[in-house]
C-alpha cells in the first residue's frame, strides 16, 4: 500500500516535471536529439541547407560585432589588469590573466549574450511568426517533422556558431590584449614590463593554459549554444494564434536564455574552477 | 521517389466552363452507404466530435466517407467548424476530454499510428490553407520544392524541373523567384495549391481557396482545381462559403448544421431541399434570395 502510493506520488512528480517549462524544453531537445539520428535519409540535404543558413546567420554575420567586441574586451581587462600587476612585479602574469578572465569566462559568455539577443530573439520570433501564420501546421501537413526540419538545424547551427565564435572571439581578445599591453609598455614607462615579445606572450599564455581551460572552451560555449537554441526554439513554437504572442515569446526567451546562460556557467565554475581552488588551499 | 510516373503534359486550362450537368457529376462524390470496411475511401471520419466544452460540442457524430477522385465542399455557417473539421480530417487537430471519434486517411486510423507513419499518409494527402501558409522567407519555387527535397531523392535539377512545371500549371511562370509577400493573394493561393500537388496526392484538402478572390482569380481558382481534377484524379475536400465551386465543377455538396455534418447530396438537390434550413444556407452561400425560387 506504502509502495504503490510512493510509486504514485513519484509518478505524478515525474509529470509535474515532465510538464514544467524546464521538463518541455529538455523534451524538446531530447526530441531533436532523436531526430538527429532517427530520420528519413532524404530529408538531410533540406536540414544541411537550413543548417548551413543558420551558421551564417548565427555565426558569420554575428563576427564582425563579436570581433570588435572581443578587441575592445581583451584591451579593457589587459588595462584592468595593468593596475594591479605593477604589485606583483611584472608582465609575467599576462598569459594568466587572459586565459582565465578571457578564454574561462568572457569569451563563451559575450559570445552567448550575443548569441542570445541577436540569433535567440530572431529564432523564436521566426518559429513564431511561422506559427501564427500556420506554416509550422503546413509543414506538418507534407509530412515534415517541423522539429526536424527547424530545430534540429537551428540547434546544431547555433551550436556550432557558438563555438567558432566563441575561439575567434578568444583569439581577437587576446591579440587585443597583447596590442594593448604594449601601447601602455610605450606610453607609460612604469608599465613597461608589460611589453613582451609576441612569442613570449604566446608561450607564457600557453603555460597557463591547462587541459580544463581547453575544455571550458569547447565545452562551455557548446552549451550555452545549445541551450540559447532549444530555449529560443521552445518559446517560438509555443506561440499560440495571435500574433501579440510573438513578442512575448522572444522576450521570454531571451531573458530565459540569458538567466540560463548564467546559471550554466556558475555550474561550470562549481564543477571546474572550486575543485583548483579546492587544491591550492593548504 | 524516382519510380513515380511522370506528370501528364500541361492541358489547356478549361475557362469556358460549362454549367452544372448531371453528366460532370459522374466523377464527383459518392458516398457508399454499405460498410466496405475503411479502405475504400482515402478519407472517412467516424463519430467524430469536437468542441472546447464538453456540453457544447462545435462537431458532433460527424460521418464523413470520401473515395478516390471524389470532390466535397463541406459549407455552412462562419464559426460553426467548417475549418476545424478540415484540421480534424488531415490530422492537424485532435479531440481531447469529452470529444472522440475517429478519422481514417488511406484506410488507416491517423491517431493509432506511429507519428512516423501519419507523416507518411500525410505526403499522400496535400493542404492548402486558407492564408496559404507558404513560408516566408523561401520564394515561390523553393516552397514548391520543400516537400521534394525533403521527401525524395529527385536530385535539384529534377526537383527544379517539376517545381517550375507546377508554377507553369498554376499559372505562376514569371513569378517562381519571388517571394510569398510580394505575389497577390490569388498567387499566393495558387502557389500553396502548386506546393501541395507537387507531391501528386491523391487527396487535397482546400481550406476556403476561393475566400477573398476577385471574380477573375475566382475563375482562374476553379479553372485551375478542375484541371487538376481531370488530369490527376485527386480527390478534393473543399471547405468554402461559395458554392461556385458545386455549381461549376459538379461535386457534393455537405451542410455542416449545428455541428451535425449532412449527407452529401447535388446542389440541385440542396436547392430544392425540403428542409428550409437547409434550403436557405445553400440559397444564402449560391448568393440566390428566396424570390428567384
Amino acid at each position: 500500500m506504502m509502495r504503490a502510493s510512493l510509486i504514485r506520488i513519484l509518478s505524478r512528480l515525474g509529470e509535474a516535471a515532465a510538464y514544467s517549462l524546464p521538463g518541455r524544453i529538455v523534451r524538446l531537445g531530447v526530441r531533436t536529439v532523436t531526430c538527429l539520428f532517427d530520420g528519413p535519409r532524404t530529408t538531410v540535404r533540406q536540414v544541411w541547407d537550413i543548417l548551413v543558413q543558420q551558421v551564417y546567420f548565427t555565426g558569420v554575420e554575428t563576427a564582425p560585432i563579436a570581433m570588435m567586441l572581443a578587441l575592445l574586451l581583451g584591451g579593457v581587462t589587459i588595462v584592468q589588469a595593468a593596475t594591479v600587476m605593477p604589485r606583483f612585479g611584472s608582465g609575467d602574469y599576462l598569459g594568466a590573466v587572459m586565459v582565465l578572465v578571457v578564454l574561462r569566462e568572457l569569451a563563451p559568455l559575450f559570445v552567448a549574450f550575443l548569441i542570445a539577443g541577436r540569433s535567440g530573439s530572431a529564432l523564436a520570433s521566426y518559429l513564431g511568426t511561422m506559427k501564427v501564420g500556420q506554416e509550422i501546421d503546413a509543414l506538418e501537413s507534407m509530412g515534415i517533422d517541423p522539429v526536424r526540419f527547424l530545430v534540429l538545424p537551428a540547434l546544431l547551427g547555433c551550436t556550432v556558431a557558438t563555438v567558432c565564435l566563441s575561439l575567434l572571439f578568444s583569439a581577437v581578445a587576446i591579440l587585443g590584449g597583447y596590442v594593448v599591453a604594449t601601447l601602455i609598455a610605450t606610453a607609460i614607462p612604469q608599465f613597461v614590463a608589460l611589453h613582451l615579445p609576441f612569442g613570449l606572450f604566446m608561450e607564457k599564455m600557453a603555460g597557463a593554459l591547462t587541459a580544463v581551460d581547453a575544455i571550458i572552451l569547447i565545452v562551455k560555449p557548446m552549451t550555452f549554444g545549445s541551450m540559447i537554441a532549444l530555449i529560443a526554439c521552445h518559446h517560438g513554437l509555443s506561440v499560440g494564434i495571435s500574433p501579440h504572442e510573438v513578442p512575448q515569446g522572444t522576450r521570454k526567451a531571451v531573458v530565459l536564455a540569458l538567466v540560463t546562460v548564467v546559471f550554466i556557467d556558475g555550474l561550470f565554475a562549481a564543477l571546474f574552477v572550486l575543485p583548483q581552488l579546492a587544491e591550492m588551499v593548504p | 521517389m524516382n519510380e513515380q510516373p511522370l506528370l501528364p503534359p500541361l492541358a489547356p486550362l478549361p475557362f469556358n466552363f460549362e454549367p452544372y450537368t448531371e453528366t460532370m457529376t459522374i466523377a464527383s462524390m459518392r458516398v457508399i452507404q454499405c460498410d466496405d470496411g475503411p479502405r475504400e475511401y482515402v478519407c472517412e471520419a467516424r463519430n467524430l466530435s469536437y468542441g472546447w466544452h464538453a456540453d457544447e460540442p462545435i462537431l458532433d457524430n460527424v460521418e464523413l466517407k470520401v473515395q478516390p477522385g471524389a470532390f466535397l465542399i463541406i459549407t455552412g455557417e462562419s464559426g460553426h467548424g467548417k475549418s476545424t473539421l478540415l484540421r480534424l480530417l488531415a490530422g492537424l487537430e485532435k479531440p481531447w476530454g469529452e470529444h472522440q471519434g475517429k478519422v481514417f486517411l488511406f484506410g488507416e486510423d491517423i491517431w493509432e499510428v506511429r507519428t512516423r507513419r501519419l507523416r507518411e499518409l500525410r505526403r499522400q494527402a496535400g493542404f492548402v490553407f486558407q492564408n496559404s501558409a507558404l513560408i516566408s522567407n523561401m520564394t515561390v519555387e523553393q516552397n514548391i520544392a520543400v516537400p521534394l527535397r525533403y521527401h525524395t531523392d529527385l536530385d535539384e535539377n529534377e526537383i527544379r524541373e517539376k517545381a517550375r512545371f507546377w508554377c507553369d500549371r498554376l499559372l505562376l511562370t514569371g513569378h517562381e523567384n519571388k517571394r510569398p509577400a510580394l505575389l497577390s493573394l490569388g498567387m499566393q493561393r495558387r502557389a500553396a495549391v502548386a506546393r501541395a500537388m507537387s507531391m501528386e496526392p491523391r487527396l487535397l484538402f482546400m481550406d476556403e481557396p476561393l475566400a477573398g478572390l476577385d471574380a477573375r482569380n475566382v475563375e482562374t481558382m476553379l479553372s485551375l482545381i478542375a484541371n487538376l481534377r481531370a488530369l490527376q484524379d485527386v480527390a478534393i475536400v473543399m471547405v468554402s462559403h461559395d458554392l461556385q465551386p458545386a455549381h461549376l465543377l459538379g461535386g457534393q455538396v455537405s451542410l455542416l448544421l449545428d455541428g451535425r455534418l449532412r449527407p452529401p447530396r447535388g446542389l440541385g438537390d440542396l436547392l430544392n431541399s425540403v428542409d428550409p434550413r437547409e434550403r436557405d444556407l445553400v440559397r444564402s452561400q449560391a448568393g440566390l434570395k428566396e424570390t428567384q425560387e
